[in-house]
């Protein structure tokens, strides 16, 4: 029996019918048009799904939307802010870290966690914050200088 | 002002501080163009034309489509390896509520679709399914959970028939036969009298090398959305050949071509496995019957164990050297797993003519066999990764045996520009076309060996063949190098073709058919348009594999699009500019071969202030059309006749295995690459970086495993089937050797494919140094602590 939620993601508060098993990514995607919210392995191995609850990355394929109830959900959609990209995505744009794209929501995201944080992480830490974020094209080399370098952005304007 | 649109706002800040910034229409503060014929675009770090959406998430994968009325679309798989449906009985299924539609193989052709490539050949469902999980009904209904209830009320009266899963069971005569046309397509690569070739050798030595399983292990879900509009059909899909894809429905669904338009839309990452895929075949027809849209997007499970792999190799050879390392002949056999459906006879294998410099006899026999297993076909660096998995050993038991060094028996050995190229031979033979003999356009082999050994400090590390360079406790550190070749596209994928549209504003629009996997191809397409026209980057825009809209392209495989398609990119782009000159030239009374394009500019070529703003020029009333001119610029061509481009590559690894565990990890690889003229250097370093972590995962932790027994496969998710993560990933250093190709467009070549076909031998030949023995692969951890104890009990010989 569907239950009347309502979630906050991005900034927004957002009335919702869903089934008590509805994993929130499925909920992100279906009902909000959220589509940035990838799915792939839908078991929580890959990372592509992740999105941020108060924070922290989770993986929404996990959890349940009903779960999510009461707390800030931040999609890659409500990264950028008044139509400017946090310093994150230009610097994956910039730094070319992504091929095809799939898991790079969700590397930013996990990323953006990170910086929040840990505003200068060394190497091995950024490393050890995308563990459970795999790109098969295999940018990892990039997608690590782009954090470095939004890490250094980010540290020196703060 | 500037009155061509930036594209995209969040670029436009960067690109202001490039060199190449759009100029304005109506100022003339600009310095006019010097004239010289430094490329300004190709060559350039430009971001990926469609980075921002991949960072904002508002690009679109075709799991992200939905139409009006869409229905789901599941499909029903074989529990058996192999087996005949004497009876399918749908009733229930069919009568469950919310089912629009149940697709059998009665509903569909008797005849096997092909894909081009020869990776599918069979029926788009199959009363007599040849792997545990082939395709055999499907339903559509209005959601996901209706579909696989009605999928579960099929029933089904089976025969199982005896199945064969092991590639050297299956060349037996006595084999189950998984196809009705036999288990075993061959062809031949030769040159040259093999006999006489190992007569005049000082020295024969012998290897033979089996590989894992590789899954493509696609991160994303592809899906297929159809939908008529009477006896015309639309597909979304995500995949490398919308064409092939197109010509194949529209034969097989007997329509004409202009009737089926496949929107090919970017996959995800591919490697390989989304082509031409039977469940996109399946959504026609399931769509067709159900009389409204159907979505079939498949699970990670389907995708790793039902879709396809890379062909599993098992590989013997033997090499005559002479003494001075000069190698007089060398004969593989090649023997690979087509699984239940692929076709192919040979895979890509330029590493045949590699070692060819001093024209030894050779003879590359392939075998590519059908068993009872998931489907094989190709997979990035298919056929050159898993031939030189033996022959590079092979080279190297040689030279252990001269007393030289690995570098030094290959710098003797390649080939170079000139030689001949002997395995394009089948290609030819497959068309009925007389062979007209090829030889290499470029290539520098030796450049890749030389700069990779500096840069890695190969003379610091190498202790010889067998020894580690370091020991510290239970760590081993060792290192490996190895070369490889592979192709630059081939006149047999066919010829490209391109159109690049100028609009009245001055912008471009950039019409192609190649398929969109993350390798950048929209980028670096309109970076050889922009160079071509001497537009700026920023005013083009591309649409590629739109089958309604875009012209014909041949499969985006085998690193077709750099050096092929870019020819023909360029080609069109000098089509438009001819176009504009000869309209320039009446507006600017200068004889339209006076004048040139460059950052926007047409200007008289000897008098570079003599000029008129690109822009302002196509804006202009045309006296006779009453409208500004509207240029297309259009070509279609294939590759030159008789020279053939290859891509050439040397890695170098350094990894450090635990001798308690058997762990071994990758810490180093430098990875020299002969692409020709690189469009643009990010992105061939992440094709690189790429093309190492696919290698080396295939070697060091990937392995897709079935059952002994049902066939099943164990392992289709990233828990169980372990690609390298960041945490896998090693410090990579990546440059190019400087070749300008004499074919390529502005001297390009391909890079994609090849860069996944030395890191497995060159970490093989790490892990032998480490260990003192040669393994198959994967070299997991049990393998190597197994090697290891049968050697310190001796065993087994170094």
């Amino acid at each position: 029996m569907k239950q009347t939620i309502n979630l906050s993601v991005n900034g927004k508060d957002w009335p919702l019918e869903v089934e008590p098993h509805m994993a929130l990514s499925e909920c992100l995607r279906e009902d909000l048009a959220l589509t940035g919210v990838r799915i792939s392995c839908n078991q929580g191995h890959c990372g592509a799904c992740t999105v941020l609850l108060d924070g922290e990355p989770v993986n929404s394929c996990l959890t349940l939307a009903v779960d999510a109830v009461g707390k800030q959900i931040t999609t890659i959609e409500g990264l950028a802010r008044d139509g400017k990209l946090d310093p994150l995505q230009q610097a994956f744009i910039d730094h070319h870290g992504l091929q095809c794209g799939y898991c790079t929501p969700g590397m930013i995201l996990s990323a953006k966690a990170l910086l929040e944080e840990n505003p200068h992480p060394t190497e091995p830490e950024i490393r050890e914050s995308l563990a459970g974020n795999l790109c098969r094209c295999g940018s990892y080399q990039k997608i690590i200088q782009s954090i470095q370098a939004a890490g250094g952005e980010t540290g020196g304007g703060a | 002002m500037n009155r061509v649109p930036a594209r995209r706002p969040a670029l436009s800040k960067r690109r202001r501080k490039g060199k190449h910034a759009t100029p304005p229409v109506t100022a003339r503060r600009t310095k006019a163009p010097a004239g010289s014929d430094e490329l300004k675009v190709v060559g350039q770090r430009v971001p990926l034309f469609d980075a921002c959406e991949k960072v904002t998430g508002a690009f679109k994968y075709a799991s992200d489509i939905r139409l009006p009325g869409m229905l789901v679309g599941k499909i029903l798989r074989s529990p058996h390896p192999y087996a005949r449906i004497l009876a399918m009985d749908v009733t229930k299924a069919q009568a469950l509520p919310g089912v629009a539609a149940v697709l059998t193989p009665d509903d569909v052709p008797e005849g096997e679709w092909g894909e081009r490539s020869f990776n599918y050949r069979g029926r788009v469902l199959n009363d007599k399914p040849r792997f545990a999980g082939d395709e055999i009904a499907a339903v559509a209904a209005v959601n996901e959970h209706v579909a696989e209830a009605a999928l579960a009320l099929i029933e089904i009266k089976w025969e199982v028939l005896p199945h064969v899963f092991g590639v050297m069971d299956a060349i037996k005569p006595d084999a189950p036969q998984v196809a009705p046309y036999g288990n075993v397509r061959s062809t031949v690569v030769e040159a040259g009298d093999l006999q006489k070739g190992f007569k005049k050798a000082d020295l024969v030595v012998e290897h033979e090398a089996a590989m894992g399983n590789q899954s493509h292990a696609p991160l994303g879900r592809n899906a297929c959305v159809v939908s008529w509009e009477g006896d015309q059909m639309t597909l979304w899909t995500g995949t490398q050949t919308p064409f092939p894809l197109r010509d194949e429905l529209a034969r097989i669904l007997k329509l004409p071509q202009n009737r089926v338009r496949v929107i090919g839309m970017p996959t995800g990452s591919s490697n390989g496995l989304w082509w031409a895929c039977n469940f996109q075949f399946i959504a026609a027809y399931l769509a067709r019957k159900a009389g409204r849209p159907v979505k079939i997007e498949l699970t990670q499970e389907e995708a790793m164990a039902t879709v396809k792999r890379r062909e599993t190799p098992t590989v013997w050879g033997k090499l005559g050297v002479k003494r001075d390392g000069t190698f007089v002949a060398m004969h593989v056999k090649h023997y690979f797993d087509n699984g239940a459906h692929g076709f192919k006879a040979y895979p890509f294998e330029s590493v045949s003519d590699l070692w060819g410099r001093h024209r030894p006899a050779i003879r590359f026999e392939f075998y590519g066999v059908n068993t009872n297993t998931p489907n094989a076909g190709c997979m990035r660096g298919v056929g050159d990764l898993t031939i030189s998995f033996c022959t590079e050993p092979l080279i190297d038991k040689a030279a252990a045996a001269l007393g030289m060094d690995p570098l030094e028996i290959r710098l003797k050995n390649h080939i170079i520009a000139g030689d001949p190229i002997h395995s394009q031979k089948n290609i030819y033979k497959r068309f009925n076309v007389p062979f007209p003999g090829e030889r290499l356009t470029s290539g520098a082999m030796d450049q890749c060996i030389k700069r990779g050994a500096a840069a890695f400090g190969w003379k610091d590390k190498w202790r010889g063949f067998g020894k580690p360079t370091a020991v510290n406790g239970n760590k081993v550190r060792a290192v490996g190098m190895a070369c490889a070749c592979h192709i630059c596209g081939g006149r047999h994928l066919g010829s490209p073709s391109v159109i690049v549209k100028v609009n009245h504003d001055g912008s471009v629009n950039l019409l192609t058919g190649v398929g969109r996997m993350g390798q950048g191809v929209e980028t670096t397409q309109a970076q050889i348009a922009a160079e071509e026209l001497g537009v700026p980057l920023e005013s083009i825009t591309g649409t590629h594999a739109d089958s309604g809209v875009c012209p014909w392209s041949p499969s985006t495989v085998g690193s077709v699009n750099a050096h092929q398609t870019g020819m023909v990119t360029r080609a069109a782009a000098r089509d438009a500019k001819k176009q504009i000159l000869a309209l320039a030239g009446r507006e600017m009374k200068v004889p339209p071969r006076e004048l040139d394009i460059k950052d926007g500019w047409i200007y008289a070529k000897a008098r570079p202030k003599k000029r008129i703003a690109f822009a302002e020029m196509t804006r202009k009333v045309h006296p006779e059309w009453l409208t500004p001119p509207y240029i297309i610029g259009r070509a279609a061509g294939n590759l030159p006749v008789g020279r053939i481009a290859k891509m050439f590559m040397a890695h170098f690894v350094e990894i450090e295995l635990d001798v308690e565990t058997g762990v071994s990890k990758l810490l180093k690889v430098v990875a020299v690459h002969d692409s020709g003229r690189i469009i643009n250097p990010a992105v061939c370093e992440n094709q690189v970086a790429g093309g190492v972590m696919i290698g080396g995962g295939f070697v060091l932790s990937e392995n897709l495993v079935w059952d002994p027994k049902t066939g099943r496969v164990l392992n289709p998710n990233f828990a169980d089937y372990k690609i390298l993560n960041a945490l896998d990933a090693p410090l990579l250093d990546i440059s190019f050797a400087e070749v300008i190709d004499p074919v390529g467009p502005f001297g390009v070549k391909g890079i994609g494919e090849g860069a996944t076909c030395p890191t497995p031998s060159a970490i093989g030949q790490a892990i032998y140094n480490a260990i003192g023995v040669r393994l198959n692969a994967p070299f997991t951890p049990e393998r190597v602590l197994e090697a290891i104890k049968e050697q310190r009990t001796g065993g087994r010989a170094a």
